[in-house]
């Protein structure tokens, strides 16, 4: 838990990059999925993705794959049990605040 | 400070650009492509370019330690994004792609990573500065009259330790305002 803590909080971009990976997938599939999750909003840089990606397997967040038959110049991420119980992390306190600034938003009645 | 060697395919610029002057690099070989010379090769203070279609190319650089078996994926990921790898030169890497309805792309799109860069690249500056001013100085204090030891050389010494200083404070610099616009 505490090596949780200290990984937390998590950068936008690392945040979705790792949500991603809850399934298998190679650097651009991450770059497209990261645009239809954000809703077009975030387009990863090449140079961002990749410094991010050697970081999370740095921390132990992912792992790199098997490279798959049919794309195997392409290296496969996937996260970690570590990587999982951060987000969930993540998302308990990204919930905790959208909810605080829900309710008191509300209660000044704008 | 230019030489150029030309000819009708080829054309050989040695030109001096320093870590600091990326924006000015970039602008230079953007008007390079646009004039129909696009960057083909660089080396140590040289820009080999080769003749073809004029077109609006945006230039962009990445400073990274990458590991020989990482290379592939490196450049695979910048390649899946839009963006063709040209060359490179030392840790510097060099990618271009076509500016599109005059945007200009960037490889760098979120500040944690962009400060990733210019502190690797200010630990090299600091790793190669920090022995030379110690030589530096043992060749002022305890080595005075002992070859190399001459005006001349003392002088140009100087001079490079006065650059790599000044490279320190740039790319610091450029952190701090980095890590500005984080905070904000």
């Amino acid at each position: 838990m505490n090596r949780i803590k200290k990984l937390s909080p998590l950068t936008e971009t690392t945040f979705y990059i790792l949500v991603s990976l809850l399934e298998p997938l190679h650097g651009y599939a991450i770059m497209q999925k990261v645009i239809n999750l954000s809703n077009d909003r975030i387009h990863l840089g090449p140079g961002t993705l990749y410094g991010a990606l050697s970081n999370l397997v740095g921390t132990g967040l992912i792992i790199p794959g098997e490279p798959n038959k049919q794309n195997s110049r392409r290296k496969i991420y996937i996260i970690t049990k570590l990587g999982k119980e951060l987000i969930e992390f993540e998302v308990n306190r990204l919930e905790e605040m959208a909810n605080n600034g829900k309710t008191l938003l509300g209660k000044k009645g704008v | 400070m230019n030489k150029v060697t030309e000819n009708m395919e080829n054309k050989t610029v040695f030109k001096v650009f320093f870590a600091w002057h990326e924006k000015k690099k970039e602008q230079w070989l953007r008007k390079m492509s646009n004039d129909g010379w696009h960057l083909d090769r660089v080396g140590f203070l040289y820009y080999r370019f080769k003749k073809g279609e004029p077109k609006d190319m945006i230039y962009k650089f990445d400073f990274k330690p990458v590991r020989r078996k990482e290379l592939d994926d490196y450049i695979t990921i910048f390649e899946d994004a839009g963006w063709e790898y040209v060359s490179r030169s030392g840790n510097w890497y060099y990618f271009r792609t076509e500016a599109k309805e005059g945007l200009i792309p960037e490889i760098y799109t979120d500040n944690a990573s962009k400060l990733k860069k210019y502190k690797s690249l200010l630990s090299l500056l600091v790793v190669l500065t920090m022995p030379q001013i110690y030589f530096f100085t043992m060749m002022l204090t305890r080595f005075r009259n002992v070859p190399p030891y001459s005006l001349p050389v003392t002088f140009l010494y100087a001079l490079i330790l006065c650059l790599l200083v000044y490279g320190i404070i740039r790319i610091s610099l450029i952190i701090k305002r980095i890590k500005q616009d984080i905070r904000e």
